[in-house]
């Protein structure tokens, strides 16, 4: 494939994904696979740019979540097209993550769309659903022994169930990294909560757990 | 004034000799201070008065939220089925509505043969009887979008509203229906004077300013003037952030609209104040819930200070708020507005 063949679908996938058009999306997708060559960099370089851009228009409060959807739509339409044909490589970060929504509490699109930021990111991800009893999330964190655990809790009412999930987990491995997010949480209480951070959006939530994969790595290193 | 005339004073764009105060529906604190369920009360309206009027007592709010946390029961009235917890307000498991056909199947005319809304028509109706003129008596329900979203599944919702917006239209022009088929019997009879909607899917933070007047507000319209046509005011709650559609706020046609903590409530007061009464916006979690009595009363102050001056001001949290919500807190609360004659 030739720069300016590269250049303009690259372009497709990314327009395609910010303005939720599936078939281009699809199309673009296509397109690539059928030259054979290796889709990370349609992926990083096509899709993700795409989501960054719609990340940006909804922290500008120019998307909401009903775009923040569609968007999402387009690029798993993509993903589902490139991922099989993606090469492995050698990431430096990579991690486990547990991420559910607490007990009582519905609301799962904020959920759904941090849980693609982490697939896309290439996390391993255990996705509990919605309404998840409080020990569940101690139990899929020993089982798949996870580096983190995000909780998600949208209503001021269930959002008190996140203390207990974190304390059941630190009890039983302090070193588990915990991230809560939802629209009642700031940096205050997921500090009173006890966990290790918090974040506005989706992106920032992925930023968020690579930096806390970064420090596990490193903690087990030097251990 | 008593606290009835002092909120419909405040409504009708007046200034009463102090500032009214009230939460926001507030049903999981109530129902978690009684020491019963969601699923108790909904079979016994005796009892669930009976939270309702301890509540009253204690805290002497402006307005009683009667069937608060009992929302999502609405859309089960008419298929579905309900999930009650632990932890939190009981809602639908499953939406019903897929696609137009399933609006037609369902029928209206079932919505009094709910044992649930019996129940909170019962208990709003011995409420009224306890508290008389005294105090402003009001049922909560959702608004439009917000249960047409409940009915559709809120993603699918999300969704349709760029891919399918006529299902959109119907689900809520359905919705409207409902509402008023809850509210009808209790208007009609003056056991309420005021109804009581938050609109949390219409929320600022959920959808565009585009979307919110496109398929909340033309809907709400149809709500506050049905309600204006039966002699009943209007309270009308929406989440997140609206700092920049405030103008449509003031045109959803309710006589008060309770604001979020998201909300610059002076923006606010400047902009659509005198328009409409405001209500809010005291942050029900960082101030309320974990603040101490100096933030508390410090905030309270604030929201004082922007909101009161000229009148058409009700002291309110900026949403529902957490059951664990300490009690010299709330207190503070309703002291400062009591006291507040500026």
């Amino acid at each position: 494939m030739d720069a300016a063949k590269k250049e303009e679908l690259l372009k497709r996938l990314s327009q395609g994904v910010v303005e939720f058009e599936d078939d281009e999306v699809k199309e673009a997708a296509e397109e690539w696979v059928a030259t054979g060559e290796d889709t990370y960099d349609a992926i990083f370089d096509g899709l993700v740019t795409g989501m960054e851009e719609v990340g940006r228009l909804f922290s500008a409060q120019e998307y909401f979540v009903p775009e923040m959807l569609m968007a999402a739509d387009s690029l798993y339409i993509g993903l589902d097209i490139l991922k099989p044909h993606m090469k492995q490589r050698d990431t430096n970060v990579k991690g486990t993550v547990v991420i559910g929504t607490v007990q009582g509490d519905v609301h799962d699109i904020g959920k759904n769309i941090v849980k693609m930021m982490f697939d896309v990111a290439g996390f391993d991800v255990y996705d509990l659903g919605r309404d998840v009893p409080l020990e569940d999330f101690l139990k899929k964190q020993l089982e798949t022994k996870s580096d983190i655990v995000c909780l998600s809790a949208m209503m001021t009412t269930t959002m008190m169930g996140m203390p207990k999930v974190i304390e059941m987990i630190k009890e039983k491995n302090p070193n588990c990294k915990i991230l809560i997010g939802g629209a009642p949480i700031t940096d205050d209480v997921a500090g009173k909560f006890g966990a290790d951070g918090t974040a506005k959006d989706a992106s920032n939530a992925l930023e968020e757990a690579v930096k806390m994969v970064v420090a596990l790595k490193d903690l087990q290193k030097n251990s | 004034m008593n606290p009835k005339q002092t909120v419909f004073s405040a409504m009708e764009m007046n200034k009463p000799p102090r500032v009214p105060v009230a939460p926001f529906g507030c049903g999981v604190w109530t129902i978690h201070r009684s020491g019963t369920t969601f699923k108790t009360l909904s079979q016994d309206p005796e009892l669930m008065a009976k939270t309702n009027l301890e509540i009253y007592k204690q805290f002497k709010p402006d307005i009683v939220y009667v069937g608060s946390g009992y929302n999502n029961l609405h859309a089960a009235a008419l298929g579905g089925t309900i999930k009650y917890r632990e932890i939190g307000a009981p809602d639908l498991e499953e939406p019903y509505i897929s696609d137009l056909s399933d609006i037609d199947k369902l029928d209206i005319g079932k919505i009094p043969d709910d044992p649930v809304i019996q129940t909170i028509w019962e208990a709003a109706r011995i409420v009224k009887k306890e508290i008389g003129d005294e105090a402003v008596v009001t049922v909560t329900a959702w608004g439009p979008f917000t249960l047409a979203a409940q009915l559709v599944g809120v993603e699918k919702m999300m969704r349709a509203t760029f891919k399918n917006k006529e299902l959109v239209n119907a689900s809520c022009d359905f919705a409207v229906k409902m509402i008023q088929a809850i509210f009808g019997p209790l208007v009609d009879d003056k056991t309420i004077e005021l109804i009581s909607m938050a609109d949390p899917t219409a929320s600022g933070d959920l959808i565009s300013r585009k979307q919110f007047e496109k398929f909340a507000l033309p809907y709400i319209q149809q709500m506050t003037s049905w309600s204006k046509s039966k002699g009943s005011k209007s309270l009308l709650h929406i989440c997140g952030d609206t700092n920049n559609r405030l103008d449509l706020l003031g045109e959803t046609g309710a006589d008060c609209i309770s604001l979020d903590h998201k909300v610059d409530l002076a923006k606010a007061k400047s902009e659509i104040g005198n328009k409409i009464c405001i209500a809010g916006n005291v942050n029900p979690v960082h101030v309320l819930d974990r603040g101490s009595l100096d933030e508390v009363r410090r905030v309270v102050g604030e929201c004082l200070h922007a909101g009161a001056e000229g009148g058409g001001f009700i002291l309110m949290p900026g949403c529902d708020h957490p059951p664990t919500v300490p009690d010299e807190n709330l207190k503070v609360f309703y002291d400062m507005a009591k006291q507040y004659t500026r």
